[in-house]
């Protein structure tokens, strides 16, 4: 009984280093509104947030929700999440709409407008910069970090 | 159609249609032209707008992260209906060279977007610059689609714009068939009018000044066509009744025409030789045996004739069209006729080629007729002129007056004569001096008062050949009856003639030869009285008549002859010969006659009728032949008398002599100065000769009375190798060389007895009559000369004189050499024996050359 303290420290020390609530350095955070998602690898949120995919496994069209330039972790979303700069993140965004192969982002100016979108629209994912705690625990998509 | 356009209504009608056909192609025309025009340039000015909106909304979603705007703006070019694609065309700011930065639909081939074809597509380009993005954007539409709108939206108004023509074309054309109707009226009216009706109504249908004027003239036509018809009623009245006239010696002809056809197996034809229809008539199609059912188009006439006559036909009638002449040509068809199919029919086709001028076609035009009938005495006649001109027979035809216009070859032979030195003169040019006059007349005679005549006369040829004829003249007739001439059929009985005198000459010699034989010849009738008997027989039985008929050979007769007669009879008439004849017959003078000889059956006509006998007097033989028997009957009594005499003699000579020899030899035992006396070898010499004569005579006296002494087969080479075996060493010791081929081998008939000492005898002969001058030979040939097999002995030696001792050579006692054993009786024995045995003895010699016997002996084959 004495070694339990020390077992549930193991873990959780284990489940630190696999998992995490949010994007390492930027604390970037993943929020969903029944996406039927537990959680995503950075590669599969790097395809999700480059329109690769239209629909959820519960049926709902993906609403991909992203910071406009006017929110301060515009930037870090589009180098963290994208591996590109924001214009050329909006350029991509802009070739796929025009070419109709995925429906139009949605871009908002804060984190509580995302976040307020997201828990309103099913199947909306969005990216806010937020504190865990002020994210509900249901819209939160944990992030695993490799 | 052309009656069509022609009709009024139709004229009213038609420049109506033509306008408003017209009309309704232009609007057909215009208005989706015009249509097109304005869809286009709405399409151009959407496009214009659209283009503008994707720019400011792509502009708007860079500036301000909208990017809805952009989609709903796609969104409303792609759900345009003629849209096409848009692109996106980004150019480089320092080079100019222009990227597709995006399109919708995404695989657009640069190509089309960078070289737009104006005759596809309808584009508008509307700039873009900002930050990121400086190009235009591009929109296109389809013109297909935009044309087929176009169309889409036009169809209603082709459908609407037909659907008034063609109204409008069916109610004006009723409107003019109302306008025209007064005419038509009056059209039909003219036409009733046309037609003989007179009393159809004529009504005022318009009050047109034109159309009433018209009425009123029609009514004027009528009355003037109700007057015109009963005129013309009239005429016809009258001009059927000179048709009916017409038409009954129109009939009549025809009718009378079809009997000469028919009486002339004439029939007709017409061929069109381009329609290849066809007709003939009823007696053509009889003659050509046409069945009922038969086609008469496509040329099935051609189906009438076999291959030869169809070629032969259709020459004809090519030949008749190219030179538009007239042909005539027989036929030999097949009958077709059930009873007879082989039946031969022949058809005489006539005709000429017509052009028909309104066709412009080919027409033969003829007749068939039959002319089988013709033909076949044209054959007949044919094959009696061949006769006439071909026969062996001489066949001569006059005219009336004798004089000959036709002869055949036969005649030309016969005579000599050529046929121009003929014609023209009368037959009395083949008689002459030796014809007879009686005939001459006989046959003048007849043929006036034309009768056939025949006979036989004597003619003669040109080279002087006298010949005989058995001719047969009859008088010709033409159909009518008229005499037109003779003719004479004449057969050269030349060689008959003259073999019937030379055997009428022959039965003269022959009869003479009967006559005046020294044989007794008669011949009887089957009841046995004489029809005939040579000069002979009458001299002979005393005869004097002249004529011997009526006589009875039964009369003439001895007793057992008259019975052999009456046996031979029946055996005569019954057609059998009798050779061996003989019978006793009393003369007149009551002496007998022996006759001999043979009876034939008399025949007359191939019938019996009696008998002929031939027979030679034999009384003369007959007394001979009993003398000669007599005579032989004493010769045989006086050779058994002689023949037991010499047995007699030589047994009794034979006992005495022995006895004499035995006694000789007592006497020489017991006195042996007996021995010395001179006479005792004389006396025992003597006793000894008187041996050797008793055995010889002994011999002979058995030869001749060994008449019925059995011969057998004997083997000639055996006996002779036989006899000289045993002669050997004497005729070695007498230095003769005996030369005989002993290889062969032949059988004669004999006794070995008689061959034996035939055979000792001739060889002992020869080698003791050897002449001492040379080396002496004595050679045996043995040869089969036919029936006979001829042995032949050959020496070197002495020889005889034949001339000399020729006739007694084989005589008794005869000697002909100073030999100490030769005593005479060698040969004669010889000769018996070889006589005895069936053979003869031959002998050829030269004195001090040397001789030949000849021995035949008698061959077993």
């Amino acid at each position: 009984m004495k070694k339990i303290p020390h077992i549930l420290l193991l873990l959780m020390l284990i489940k630190g280093t696999l998992y995490g609530q949010t994007i390492s350095s930027e604390g970037l955070l993943l929020v969903g509104n029944k996406t039927g998602l537990e959680s995503v690898s950075k590669k599969q949120m790097k395809e999700i947030f480059r329109g690769s995919q239209s629909i959820w496994s519960t049926n709902e069209q993906v609403i991909i929700v992203m910071p406009s330039s006017k929110t301060d972790f515009a930037d870090d979303f589009a180098s963290s999440v994208l591996q590109m700069t924001q214009s050329a993140m909006h350029k991509y965004w802009l070739g796929l709409v025009f070419q109709g192969r995925s429906s139009a982002p949605v871009f908002l100016n804060s984190n509580a407008e995302i976040l307020e979108y997201v828990k309103k629209n099913e199947g909306a994912i969005g990216i806010v910069k937020m504190s865990v705690k002020q994210v509900p625990s249901e819209m939160l998509i944990p992030i695993i970090n490799r | 159609m052309k009656r069509f356009f022609a009709s009024l209504s139709i004229r009213i009608w038609l420049p109506f249609a033509i306008s408003l056909v017209l009309g309704i192609t232009f609007l057909g025309y215009y208005y989706p032209k015009k249509q097109g025009e304005i869809f286009r340039e709405n399409t151009e000015n959407n496009l214009d707008e659209i283009s503008k909106i994707i720019a400011l909304s792509t502009s708007l979603s860079l500036d301000y992260q909208n990017f809805e705007a952009l989609s709903n703006s796609i969104n409303m070019a792609t759900n345009m209906r003629d849209f096409e694609f848009v692109a996106l065309i980004q150019k480089d700011s320092v080079t100019s060279v222009e990227t597709i930065f995006a399109s919708n639909p995404q695989k657009i081939d640069s190509n089309v977007i960078f070289n737009l074809d104006s005759t596809k597509y309808i584009w508008r380009k509307y700039p873009i610059k900002n930050e990121l993005i400086n190009g235009y954007i591009l929109i296109t539409a389809s013109r297909f689609k935009l044309e087929q709108r176009v169309t889409e939206l036009n169809k209603p108004v082709y459908f609407a714009l037909v659907a008034v023509l063609f109204f409008s074309l069916f109610a004006f054309f009723l409107f003019a068939k109302y306008l025209s109707r007064p005419v038509a009226h009056l059209t039909f009216v003219a036409n009733q009018l046309r037609s003989g009706n007179y009393s159809i109504s004529i009504e005022n249908g318009s009050n047109a000044t034109e159309i009433s004027d018209l009425n009123k003239a029609l009514f004027k036509l009528r009355d003037a066509l109700i007057e015109a018809r009963e005129r013309n009623e009239n005429f016809n009245r009258e001009l059927e009744d000179e048709i009916r006239l017409r038409t009954n010696d129109l009939e009549n002809t025809r009718l009378r025409l079809l009997e000469a056809q028919e009486v002339a197996e004439l029939g007709n034809f017409e061929i069109d030789l381009d329609s290849g229809n066809w007709y003939s008539s009823e007696k053509a199609s009889k003659i050509l045996n046409i069945p009922a059912e038969f086609s008469y188009s496509n040329n099935s006439w051609t189906k009438l004739f076999d291959q030869g006559n169809l070629d032969t036909v259709q020459k004809l009638f090519t030949n008749s069209l190219d030179g538009s002449v007239s042909f005539q040509q027989d036929f030999l068809i097949n009958s077709n006729s059930d009873n007879n199919p082989n039946l031969e029919r022949w058809i005489s086709i006539s005709g000429k080629a017509f052009e028909n001028i309104t066709r412009s076609s080919s027409i033969i035009r003829g007749t068939i007729q039959d002319i089988t009938k013709r033909k076949l005495i044209e054959n007949e006649v044919r094959k009696l002129s061949l006769v006439a001109e071909k026969t062996s027979n001489c066949v001569i035809i006059t005219d009336v007056n004798y004089v000959i216009n036709w002869v055949n070859e036969s005649t030309l032979k016969l005579s000599g004569y050529s046929r121009d030195e003929i014609i023209g003169r009368t037959p009395s040019m083949f008689q002459f001096e030796k014809t007879s006059v009686q005939t001459k007349n006989l046959i003048r005679n007849k043929l006036n008062d034309l009768e056939e005549v025949k006979t036989q006369i004597l003619n003669r040829s040109k080279s002087g050949v006298e010949y005989w004829l058995d001719i047969n003249i009859v008088p010709l007739f033409n159909e009518e009856e008229v005499h037109i001439g003779f003719m004479a059929v004449e057969i050269d009985i030349t060689e008959r003639v003259n073999y019937e005198e030379s055997i009428r000459k022959s039965e003269e010699n022959y009869r003479i030869i009967l006559e005046n034989s020294s044989e007794l010849i008669h011949t009887i009738d089957i009841e046995g009285k004489l029809i005939w008997a040579n000069r002979s027989w009458k001299e002979k039985l005393g005869v004097s008549e002249k004529n011997v008929e009526g006589l009875n050979l039964v009369d003439f007769l001895d007793k057992e002859s008259l019975n052999k007669f009456m046996s031979l009879t029946p055996r005569l008439n019954n057609g059998e010969i009798i050779t061996d004849l003989e019978c006793v017959f009393i003369s007149t003078k009551g002496s007998s006659l022996s006759l001999q000889g043979r009876a034939i059956p008399y025949y007359k006509d191939q019938k019996i009728i009696g008998s002929q006998a031939y027979l030679h007097d034999i009384t003369l033989i007959k007394k001979a032949e009993m003398d000669l028997k007599n005579l032989l009957e004493l010769t045989q009594n006086q050779n058994k008398r002689l023949r037991n005499f010499t047995h007699i003699v030589s047994h009794n000579l034979r006992s005495h002599s022995s006895n004499l020899s035995g006694l000789i030899n007592l006497l020489s035992i017991e006195l042996p100065s007996f021995k010395e006396n001179i006479y005792y070898s004389n006396f025992e010499s003597a006793s000894n000769n008187l041996m050797d004569v008793i055995q010889n005579l002994s011999e002979i006296a058995n030869i001749q009375t060994d008449d019925l002494k059995k011969y057998v087969e004997i083997d000639i080479f055996y006996t002779v190798k036989k006899v000289i075996s045993s002669i050997y060493g004497i005729a070695h010791s007498a230095g003769v060389d005996i030369r005989f081929d002993s290889q062969n081998s032949l059988t004669v008939i004999g006794d070995h007895a008689y061959l034996d000492s035939v055979v000792l005898n001739l060889l002992t002969n020869a080698i003791k009559y050897k002449s001492d001058k040379r080396e002496s030979f004595v050679e045996i040939k043995i040869t089969q000369e036919r029936d006979f097999v001829c042995l032949k002995v050959i020496d070197n030696g002495l020889g005889i004189d034949l001339d000399r001792q020729g006739g007694k050579i084989f005589g008794m006692y005869k000697t002909f050499h100073k030999h100490p054993d030769a005593r005479g009786v060698g040969l004669f024995l010889t000769k018996n024996q070889v006589e005895a045995m069936g053979g003869k003895i031959e002998v050829e010699s030269k004195v001090d050359e040397g001789t030949i016997f000849k021995l035949f002996l008698r061959s077993k084959n």
